[in-house]
């Protein structure tokens, strides 16, 4: 049914559209080949030098952060390399889903709800556009321990195995048939070449054939082990790395994480870092440099010199790879044409703190369950030990992993976040030396005066007892002092009157900040404009007579109680406490702190020649309340106090702990006692170092906080007798790095009745000694031992003659470097 | 004259060497973009290229009356697949073109190149009598031609509805239409397309591209600092590399060629030009020239309307597919999303090539002598 073309005139019409047609299709080719010419040969340079621009690009180049530095240089906090591993949701296929999480199942050490999770969140529907890369694990094993971030090293020569296939992973089979990793029985799997631990689903294989699929397996030798710890791990970096190629939707990204060796030992001082908000991001507007992915220091030195540790950063030109020799010299003129500007890192900070005094110091408080213990430097104001506890371990809130403690619930029922050191607590007696200078500067008393205490005083109706009910009879203002009499001091409080005692509180430096760098209380010191503010019924005369003994709403900080005590054992003069020595830049150069004039307190020669006599016979003379703290090595002085605080737990807490009845007697026990004082300083002439002890609902000064003190006094002068070799730094003590749990006996200061012969003269129990690191119950309490008085003033002296410190005499605990 | 006689001509093997040359340009092609995308199309771009070949081996040996006698069904056939993948297709990049049939995903698009040819050959082809009726001549092919183009266009894919609308228009405009009938038209394209434009038809994406490529190469690029370009400027900077003579692979594996996506299907040219230059892309050209140049003087030899119309239709499926494709990837056309015919990754759309050429082989068995 076909028409033919006849020579018609449709065959010349369709032969001259035939010709139209060749040549349009004439001319397209030459308009192609035109433009072709014009972009391959004409601007072929041009363009070439785009695509070397389109290798390059211009990113941020993130300043490494300061370090932090102790007195001698040892580092507090560092930078170590850490590794990510993302998953680029954008191009992960639905049916995918279950093959990728099965396969880094194989690869990491996931459990069954990990992987569930991951399933979970990776089949959330999201806008595509809006997707952003999920990350599987910020912390990847690779080249430090994730708990104790030791070094890890490569133990193991022994491959590991998986199969390209399938994916399964597989460990070296074990000569004995047992899970090397929780010691469970092996089953056998497949035809019998593999094993399988079913408690913790690993797989074993000895073969070079999956037993699963019959495939090939791979082998690798990344095994590492931690010498501290002694866990072992596989090198997650290196096995994601080998395996990438079946994972194209995941990438392993280089990250840097801030990590902290001493842990526990120095917590509060160091903060520890956070993920930067959103919100706070929003506030500090375009020119910050601060990203969602980027943490800021959070508390402690990291958040008060966030933004000298941090430095500044700059821009990277970075370079995809790939490409060939003649490029290159293109490229450097690219790369300079491009302007990178290198990042400056933050400077480091070289803090006062001695680490070893710091760790004296955290023995010496290991029976308590909370509290703070401050060392000054007594020439300076520089801050030797601030040690607060409980503590926390700053690696674990910076977002490193840790192990699980069931414990950590009962630790954080004792404020582990608050640092003491640093936080207002009614000082109790030691405050008796303000309302001593208050009453001789302003005359009210001279030192013969005496006074008569019957164990009580009557006024406005109310009776107010000295804490020794049977009175101490008639004494004058040093014996007053000495035996931290009460009566005489309500006397003292009652002349003066509340406003005369605020007057010189604050020329003492109570009541405002000490102008430490880290944030810290500002305490309270009450006039009566404040009771007339504050208390229901306004101002009460006999309020002046608690303020005068540092009790009802008088409220100190450690830190400022240890600034009062080295211008009173020195001359009069505030010194401006500091945390920080100096900062070094990258190279090591340290550029010191320049000195701060501190500010005198306007007392007189007198007066203050007074209080030391007085310190001084607290310690040593017969009838002092801290004869206790009376160390072998050399004088001291000081004065204790014992705080009324006694206080019902807080709902929520004890909400936390209902399951754990024997942590809540504990807690609910502990919150009756007194809080502790010792204020002091060695040596009596020419004091080295002022000490403050707290410890909170810890009983009595004179039992509890005073031989504390006794052994941190002995351990700094220990130490500058015996040239002590410096501390070995690369690896942490392991008692600088145990954790801060409250001890886990019955409570050394639980048992102690609420009216104790506290500011008796006591005897340190031989126990005092440490026998056991902290990771071992305490021993029993100190003080349940303690024989009758009659004993105690014919005890012999204190047994320690030893030069060695406390803590050096402790044995290693288990689990520590050999 | 024995079918061999008439085949065997200068003519026919230029085009046909051509095409073997094309096919295995593709392969080359495909086994060094493979490199890249970490991909083995080239692999499956092989069977289908031999699965063309035969089935092409089978058209061209086929009874053309058969063909003619299918081709309304065909039709019809394609436009309700075309309707039926905007309902069950498989959506992949925001367009549902696809129908999963067991392993092999089939795109009902590219089979409407084909059947578009035959449909427009046939129905001129029988229609010549009553010519005079313009409702005959003109609407009625513009109708035949229009329902696949909007049908494609809903998908959406502009490239394959502008494909069809063009091979089609070549062979309308080859059977012949009176000047003034032509000027109305032409008239019609340019008031349609500002209209177009502002009336949401034309999508943005496709907004963008049509800007993009208007502000693409200017002196305002020179001063490019970042790494923030469009595909259409990479494909640009992956060709102009290439330069006079090409580039060696290992420099082009390092090129921005990497992060273009499409790469194996529409950006194919890019990753060839980059490595063969200006000579290599002469070549190139000149192999489709070949191909186009054969069928149109297939088409100014045939004995019958019918396959002077097939013969038309294939040259234009073939020229046009390339000039729309190599321009949009040497920026002389903005960004299309259409394949180069045989080198470019896809099944359907090398099989419907190979279909057509294999209908050039059977007009050519039957040509006339002059």
């Amino acid at each position: 049914m076909s028409v033919p073309l006849g020579p018609s005139h449709d065959a010349q019409r369709f032969h001259g559209h035939n010709r139209f047609a060749l040549a349009v299709v004439v001319v397209g080719v030459m308009l192609l080949g035109a433009r072709l010419t014009l972009v391959q040969v004409v601007r072929g340079e041009r363009y070439e030098r785009f695509a070397a621009i389109e290798r390059v690009a211009k990113v941020r180049a993130q300043a490494p952060r300061g370090l932090i530095k102790g007195a001698d240089g040892t580092v507090l906090a560092r930078n170590i390399e850490s590794h990510r591993l993302e998953l680029l949701t954008n191009r992960i296929k639905p049916e995918r889903i279950p093959e990728i999480a099965k396969t880094l199942r194989s690869l990491l050490d996931m459990t069954d709800a990990e992987r569930d999770g991951l399933i979970a969140d990776l089949n959330r529907p999201v806008d595509p556009r809006k997707r952003r890369p999920l990350v599987v694990r910020r912390d990847l094993v690779s080249t430090h321990c994730p708990y104790d971030s030791s070094q890890l090293e490569l133990v193991s020569e022994t491959n590991y195995g998986f199969c390209t296939t399938c994916g399964r992973y597989y460990e070296p089979l074990p000569k004995r048939r047992a899970c090397p990793f929780d010691q469970k029985k092996l089953l056998a799997v497949g035809d019998g070449s593999g094993f399988h631990c079913a408690s913790c689903d690993r797989e074993f294989l000895d073969g070079d054939v999956c037993p699963h699929d019959h495939h090939n397996i791979a082998h690798g030798k990344h095994i590492l082990r931690c010498p501290l710890c002694r866990r072992s791990f596989n090198d997650e970096v290196a096995v994601l790395r080998a395996n990438l190629h079946r994972l194209p939707e995941a990438r392993v990204v280089a990250d840097i994480q801030r990590e902290y060796p001493y842990r526990y030992l120095a917590s509060h001082v160091l903060g520890f870092m956070g993920f930067v908000s959103r919100k706070e991001l929003e506030a500090l507007g375009q020119t910050s440099q601060l990203g969602l992915n980027d943490k800021v220091g959070r508390s402690g030195l990291e958040r008060a010199l966030d933004v000298t540790l941090r430095g500044t950063d700059g821009e990277q030109v970075l370079v995809r790879k790939g490409g060939a020799e003649e490029q290159a010299r293109d490229l450097d003129e690219l790369i300079a044409a491009m302007q990178p500007k290198p990042a400056v890192p933050g400077l480091s900070v070289r803090t006062t703190l001695d680490l070893e005094l710091q760790r004296s110091a955290k023995v010496a408080m290991k029976d308590v369950y909370s509290g703070a213990v401050v060392v000054l430097d007594a020439h300076n104001g520089q801050v030797l030990v601030m040690y607060s506890k409980p503590g926390f371990d700053p690696n674990t809130l910076s977002g490193k992993r840790t192990p699980q403690s069931r414990t950590l619930d009962e630790a954080a029922a004792y404020a582990p976040l608050m640092n003491k050191a640093v936080t207002a607590f009614p000082p109790a007696s030691v405050y008796k030396v303000v309302t001593a200078a208050a009453a001789l500067e302003e005359g009210v008393v001279r030192p013969t005066t005496t006074f008569y205490c019957g164990g009580y005083l009557e006024f406005g109706g109310r009776r107010f007892h000295c804490y020794d009910r049977k009175g101490h009879g008639e004494l004058d203002l040093h014996e007053a002092l000495r035996n931290s009499c009460d009566i005489y001091f309500y006397h003292l409080g009652d002349l003066l009157g509340l406003d005369r005692l605020e007057k010189y509180a604050l020329a003492m430096g109570f009541g405002e900040k000490t102008g430490i760098e880290i944030s810290e209380a500002v305490g309270r010191v009450p006039n009566r404009a404040w009771y007339h503010d504050h208390v229901k019924g306004g101002y009460f005369p006999g309020f002046a007579l608690s303020t005068a003994v540092g009790q009802k709403d008088v409220t100190t900080t450690p830190l400022q109680i240890a600034r009062a005590f080295v211008a009173i054992s020195t001359n009069g003069v505030l010194p401006q406490v500091s945390l920080i020595r100096g900062f070094e830049t990258p190279d090591g150069k340290l550029t010191p702190l320049p000195p701060r004039p501190g500010r005198s307190m306007g007392l007189k020669d007198a007066t203050l020649a007074f209080l030391r006599k007085s310190l001084v016979a607290v310690v040593n003379e017969e009838g002092g309340t801290a004869r206790s703290a009376r160390p072998t090595v050399v004088d001291i002085a000081g004065k204790t106090g014992t705080a009324q605080a006694a206080q019902r737990a807080r709902p929520e807490i004890l909400e936390k702990l209902k399951d754990d009845p024997v942590a809540t007697t504990r807690l609910v026990n502990w919150l009756q006692n007194d809080h502790a004082w010792f204020a002091g300083y060695a040596p009596t002439e020419n004091p080295e170092i002022v000490v403050v002890v707290f410890v909170e609902h810890g009983g009595s000064g004179g039992h509890n906080a005073a031989p504390i003190a006794k052994q941190v006094v002995e351990a700094w002068f220990a130490r500058s007798r015996v040239a002590a070799p410096p501390m070995d730094t690369r690896k942490p003590h392991p008692a600088a790095t145990a954790p801060d749990l409250p001890p886990t006996d019955a409570a050394p200061a639980a048992t102690a009745p609420l009216e104790t012969p506290a500011e008796a003269p006591a005897e340190p129990d031989p126990n005092a000694q440490p026998s056991e690191l902290l990771d071992a119950p305490p021993a029993p309490a100190p003080h349940e031992n303690v024989p009758d008085e009659g004993v105690l003033d014919e005890a012999p002296p204190p047994p320690q003659l030893a030069p060695v410190p406390a803590p050096k005499a402790a044995p290693t605990a288990p689990g520590g470097p050999p | 004259m024995s079918a061999w006689k008439s085949l065997n001509r200068p003519s026919t093997w230029l085009g046909l060497v051509s095409v073997l040359l094309l096919c295995g340009i593709a392969i080359e092609n495909l086994t060094f973009t493979d490199t890249l995308t970490g991909m083995t199309y080239h692999r499956t771009q092989t069977i289908w290229i031999v699965l063309g070949l035969m089935a092409a081996g089978v058209v061209a040996s086929m009874d053309v009356a058969f063909v003619r006698k299918l081709s309304p069904t065909l039709y019809q056939v394609v436009v309700v697949l075309l309707a039926a993948v905007l309902v069950v297709g498989r959506e992949i990049n925001y367009s549902r073109r696809w129908i999963e049939l067991g392993p092999a995903n089939i795109q009902p698009s590219e089979f409407m190149k084909l059947s578009i040819i035959l449909m427009l050959a046939d129905y001129f082809d029988r229609k010549r009598a009553n010519s005079a009726s313009l409702a005959r001549h003109l609407l009625a092919p513009v109708a035949l031609m229009m329902l696949p183009v909007v049908l494609i266009n809903l998908e959406p894919d502009l490239g394959t509805s502008l494909c069809v609308a063009l091979v089609a228009a070549s062979i309308i405009l080859y059977d012949g239409i009176h000047g003034r009938t032509l000027m109305a038209g032409l008239v019609v394209v340019m008031l349609a397309v500002p209209v177009a434009w502002e009336f949401g038809v034309i999508r943005n994406y496709q907004k963008g591209r049509v800007e993009a490529w208007l502000s693409l190469d200017e002196e305002a690029v020179a001063d490019k600092r970042s790494a923030q370009s469009s595909q259409a400027e990479q494909a640009l900077w992956a060709v102009g590399s290439g330069k006079f003579s090409g580039r060696s692979d290992g420099d082009a594996r390092s090129s921005v060629l990497r992060h273009l996506p499409f790469l194996h299907t529409d950006f194919a040219l890019a990753a060839y030009a980059e490595r063969f230059g200006l000579l290599g892309c002469f070549f190139l050209f000149g192999l489709y020239a070949a191909i186009v140049a054969w069928a149109l003087h297939l088409a100014d030899h045939a004995q019958e309307r019918f396959d002077a119309l097939v013969a038309v239709g294939v040259a234009a499926l073939i020229f046009w597919q390339f000039f729309i494709n190599a321009g949009m990837v040497i920026g002389l056309l903005p960004v299309v999303g259409l394949t180069l015919p045989l080198v470019s990754y896809g099944g359907s759309s090398s099989l419907t090539v190979l279909l057509g050429i294999g209908f050039l082989v059977n007009i050519a068995t039957r040509r006339k002598s002059r």
